[in-house]
């Protein structure tokens, strides 16, 4: 056998580097994913040490302070470093805390419809045919519905709450998931590594679940980081509309809500729980953006 | 176009059609510099048949891509000389390589399925290959389209041009990429495997059908394969390339009957050929892999495959001279220019 | 590892047997037209002999990968059956019928998973069926990278970084681990430059002689076919239009399309240019497959009976008949052969 001998020397790694030092590589030299990853871990810091961090109670009504304004004004001052809201709740700490549901509503809700349109859409990619019709249709009909309306209508039943909200974004926003899940498993239905997977006689759910899906997880990693985003901004939504979290939670769209009839005078009391939705936002879309540019095909090893 | 023979043709005039010197493509990678190709040699005569053959990795695709301007930015393209037809290409503006381009040098690629517009219709591609570069009127590029659609071998030409690139085969989308490259009556033709993804008779017929068109048209061809068993019955002369160099060089008689190099050899051994290969016995395979083009190569780059190799082979070889033009990179050229055929398997266990 | 293949079978001589196999896809169809039917593999009847090549040749659009797949149980045969070891395997258990037949496929690129290191692609077989302890099979995993030629620490890298020609070897592990009867190679070395070809197919024979095994060698390349085989099938348009050994499809080849073939593969002999095959340049059409002979509108020799009547496969002496033995029976479909 020594003729047919070939010792992999072309291919033969230096010692550090490993899958996981080439990630670390990529990330830093992306500027995107950089930024968007600093400011989310920032951001989820904050909300994980928030009863450490907020100066004071989000709840804490104090009604001979209401309105001040924040630091930057003459009038404001280091107690309220942003100011307190028309019940005279400390507005840093609201923004402390309302992180946490923001943030907290974003991911559950991609789990849970990531694992609903994933699971779609495999099965629809894999198998084709009459699962892809169902699914297919499934997927029309939820694209023609009107996402928010269909949760004002669902929450005005149900309720609106925390779980409430959770549940129903859940259960709405699957789409992208399925959509993106499908074409890519179609794309590796043909896949040798597959076929030879059916050869040998694996059991469906292996090759679904180690064959198919870690395969296509870069491309469902993106659409879920895009999902958070949307489902934060839906939330905000929502609360806004005063279907969603019920005050006197600190949500930011709730902040928002009540801050509306202060919109001219006091713009402050809706810049900053607006401005803050904004930077959790954009953070999330340029961590998308970077994620994608990572798994695309010049950024891996294959 | 002239009917003279290529043989007369190249010696009407002396002058190669296309010199390259020490052409050198380095691209930077993540790991450092990939040098593709590390000075090469060759020229092409007006007429003839050039093939380019080596396995993946060697860089004949990266030189033919030098050659037609088309490598992206970030690859750097040196030579002592790239002369084609007087032009100098490394210090030719981009508006006038792009005039060379389709006009006087035309490239043929692999994949048919992908090199063809689908968003257009085959005519229209047809016709805008040669208004592009030639103020002729629609009426007169359409006839021309029609005329070499019917040379390459299409029938019902004119029904052709009006469909798209998905509703042919791979053989007919082959046939129109040649007659697209012949439109403007180019000088030379590059080919890049051009039948590598084409079924065997269908390879047989383009190969057929390109070796009468350039006859006819006296276009020079630049043919990159890995296919030895092509090169042996199309080229006029043949070049080597090994790990991103020209290793061997020589008529496509001298090099078969006599090869001069150990790659080349080694290469030859190791094919199975019906009726000289003794079926089932074992192939003279290569042994080891090539070695990486990221960072510098010392000494000659096949000396750890080589079961010639000795002290000399730690310096590059330089190109020796075996025969009239017959050249060869390694310091035992002359010994292994044996005149024995070296395919007599039939001793072998 | 124990052997599970009964006695019995082990003896029968044929490994593998089709018998008027076929394959029917419906294409497209819908409100306003009726959809095409595509007769990937027609009537195909075969037999192997244990221990032997059997070298299948055809271009694209012949139905040998339709064929394979078949072979493999990725497919069901619209009708027809597959005897492997004697046994019709139309309602085996995909597990069971995977011990005896297994294959290599052609793009070493998309034939490991990615995600898995080879340890893992090389061992899923065991784990699958469940033989021998986690220990054990690490062993036999080890024991199969050094049977292919690959270092120990190649177990642990992944496909991405290594070459063509060692997830080729990985991929034979692979399917060698379980020690099958029958292999189905499906171009294993179109994909591989030719020096890495060399000892690929160096590999296979050496496999072939060690395990006993029995190949159904799928190929357009003819050199490699005839280096290989020791029976040949052409196929071409779902049919077998030519079978015998090598030496009588080499040496005498009848069918046209055969000669064409054999005229296309292009040896490494200068001077002797490139032959003008004479076919036309029309390609068949799977979905409108001729009438007849499916080869007649491309055939050199084509006489009106061929338009009108299918011929069909039936065995064949050849002149010098006594030079290739017993049992060497040689088929051809065509009339004028």
């Amino acid at each position: 056998m020594a003729q047919t001998l070939s010792p992999p020397a072309a291919a033969a790694q230096r010692p550090a580097d490993t899958w996981s030092s080439r990630l670390v590589r990529s990330t830093l030299n992306n500027r995107n994913l950089t930024i968007g990853l600093l400011i989310i871990t920032s951001l989820g810091i904050i909300a994980l040490l928030a009863p450490w961090l907020a100066p004071h109670d989000p709840y804490l009504q104090d009604t001979a302070n209401r309105m001040v304004p924040p630091i930057w004004h003459e009038t404001g001052s280091w107690t309220h470093p942003l100011g307190t809201d028309r019940l005279g709740r400390d507005y840093l700490s609201r923004l402390i805390y309302g992180s946490r549901i923001s943030l907290f509503i974003g991911l559950v809700v991609a789990l849970i419809s990531g694992l609903i349109g994933t699971t779609l859409g495999v099965l629809a990619g894999y198998f084709g045919g009459r699962v892809d019709a169902v699914v297919s249709y499934l997927l029309t009909t939820r694209l023609a519905m009107p996402v928010v309306l269909v949760a004002l209508a669902m929450a005005s039943l149900m309720g609106g709450s925390m779980l409430s909200v959770t549940l129903l974004l859940g259960l709405l926003l699957w789409d992208r998931f399925a959509v993106v899940a499908r074409s890519a498993t179609q794309q590796l239905r043909d896949a040798e590594y597959v076929q030879a997977a059916q050869a040998l006689g694996c059991p469906l759910p292996y090759i679904l679940l180690r064959e198919v899906l870690p395969n296509i997880a870069g491309a469902l990693i993106v659409v879920a980081t895009l999902e958070v985003a949307n489902a934060i901004l839906l939330e905000a939504t929502l609360s806004f509309l005063g279907m969603g979290v019920q005050p006197p939670s600190p949500s930011w769209g709730l902040m928002i809500a009540e801050g509306k009839t202060y919109m001219f005078f006091q713009p402050w009391v809706i810049t900053i729980p607006g401005g803050a939705l904004f930077m959790l936002v954009l953070a999330i879309n340029l961590l998308g953006d970077g994620l994608r540019d990572l798994s695309a095909p010049g950024g891996r090893n294959e | 176009m002239s009917n003279l023979s290529t043989a007369e043709h190249s010696a009407a005039t002396s002058s190669p059609l296309l010199t390259v010197k020490q052409l050198r493509v380095d691209l930077p990678v993540a790991k450092g510099t990939l040098h593709a190709v590390r000075g090469i040699d060759f020229h092409v005569e007006r007429g003839e048949m050039l093939c380019l053959v080596g396995e993946s990795g060697c860089g004949k695709s990266m030189t033919s891509l030098a050659l037609m301007g088309l490598l992206p930015r970030k690859a750097q393209v040196n030579a002592d000389c790239l002369n084609f037809d007087g032009v100098d290409l490394l210090t030719v503006p981009e508006r006038e390589r792009s005039n060379l381009r389709g006009a006087r040098m035309a490239m043929i690629f692999q994949e048919p399925m992908t090199a063809l517009n689908p968003a257009y219709t085959l005519g229209n591609q047809l016709c805008e290959a040669l208004r592009r570069h030639q103020r002729v009127s629609r009426q007169a590029a359409h006839d021309r389209a029609l005329y070499l659609l019917k040379r390459v071998g299409i029938s019902a030409a004119e029904e052709r041009m009006r469909q798209y690139p998905h509703q042919l085969s791979g053989g007919l989308r082959q046939r129109v990429m040649i007659a697209m490259a012949l439109m403007c009556e180019p000088d030379l033709i590059i080919a890049d495997e051009p039948t590598t993804a084409l079924d065997v008779t269908i390879q047989a017929q383009i190969l057929h059908l390109l070796r009468d068109l350039q006859q006819e048209f006296g276009t020079a061809i630049i043919f990159i394969t890995h296919d030895l068993g092509v090169v042996a019955r199309i080229a006029d002369r043949v070049a080597v390339m090994y790990a991103g160099e020209v290793i061997e060089t020589a008529s496509a008689q001298a090099l078969f009957k006599a090869p001069s190099h150990p790659y080349t050899q080694g290469l030859l051994r190791c094919i199975p050929t019906p009726g000289k290969t003794l079926p089932g016995s074992r192939l003279q395979a290569i042994p080891g892999v090539v070695p990486s083009l990221v960072g510098k190569i010392e000494g000659c780059a096949f000396c750890n495959r080589c079961d010639q190799a000795d002290e000399r082979c730690r310096t590059t070889p330089p190109l020796q001279a075996v025969a009239g033009e017959h050249f060869s990179r390694c310091h035992f050229a002359h010994q292994l220019a044996s005149p024995a055929p070296l395919n007599d398997q039939e001793v072998t266990s | 590892m124990t052997n599970t293949t009964s006695p019995a079978n082990s003896m029968d001589p044929l490994a593998l047997e089709l018998c008027a196999l076929s394959k029917t896809f419906k294409l497209g169809g819908g409100m306003l037209h009726k959809p095409q039917t595509l007769k990937a593999v027609n009537e195909v009847s075969l037999r192997v002999p244990r221990g032997q090549v059997m070298g299948l040749v055809g271009e694209s659009g012949c139905g040998k990968s339709t064929l394979a797949k078949m072979l493999l149980g990725l497919t069901p045969p619209s009708s027809g059956d597959v005897l492997i070891n004697g046994k019709a395997i139309v309602n085996a258990n995909q597990k069971a019928l995977a011990r005896h037949i297994q294959p290599i496929f052609q793009d070493p690129y998309s034939s490991l998973n990615p995600r898995q290191r080879i340890a893992q692609i090389v061992g899923l077989p065991l784990r699958i069926h469940a033989l021998g302890t986690p220990r054990e099979q690490a062993a036999k995993v080890d024991q199969m990278l050094d049977l292919v030629g690959l270092p120990k620490r190649a177990a642990q890298q992944y496909p991405g970084q290594m070459s063509g020609g060692q997830r080729q070897r990985v991929a034979i592990a692979r399917a060698l681990i379980m020690r099958p009867d029958l292999v189905i190679c499906d171009e294993p070395t179109s994909a591989l430059d030719v020096s890495i070809q060399a000892q690929i197919l160096n590999l296979l024979l050496d496999l072939k002689d060690e395990f006993g095994l029995t190949y159904l060698f799928i190929s357009h390349d003819l050199a490699v076919v005839e280096h290989l085989a020791d029976r040949l099938a052409v196929m071409y348009l779902g049919q077998i239009v030519e079978e015998g050994t090598r030496e009588q499809i080499f040496t005498s080849p009848r069918h046209p399309y055969t000669q064409a073939l054999l005229a296309s593969a292009l040896t490494p002999e200068p001077g002797l240019g490139v032959p003008d095959i004479g076919l036309g340049a029309g390609q068949p059409d799977p979905t409108q497959p001729p009438s007849g002979c499916a080869f007649h509108p491309r055939c050199p020799i084509a006489q009106p009976q061929c338009s009108e009547q299918t011929p069909k496969l039936s065995a064949i002496t050849h002149a010098s008949g006594q030079a290739f033995g017993k049992g060497s029976q040689a088929r051809v479909a065509c009339h004028l052969a």
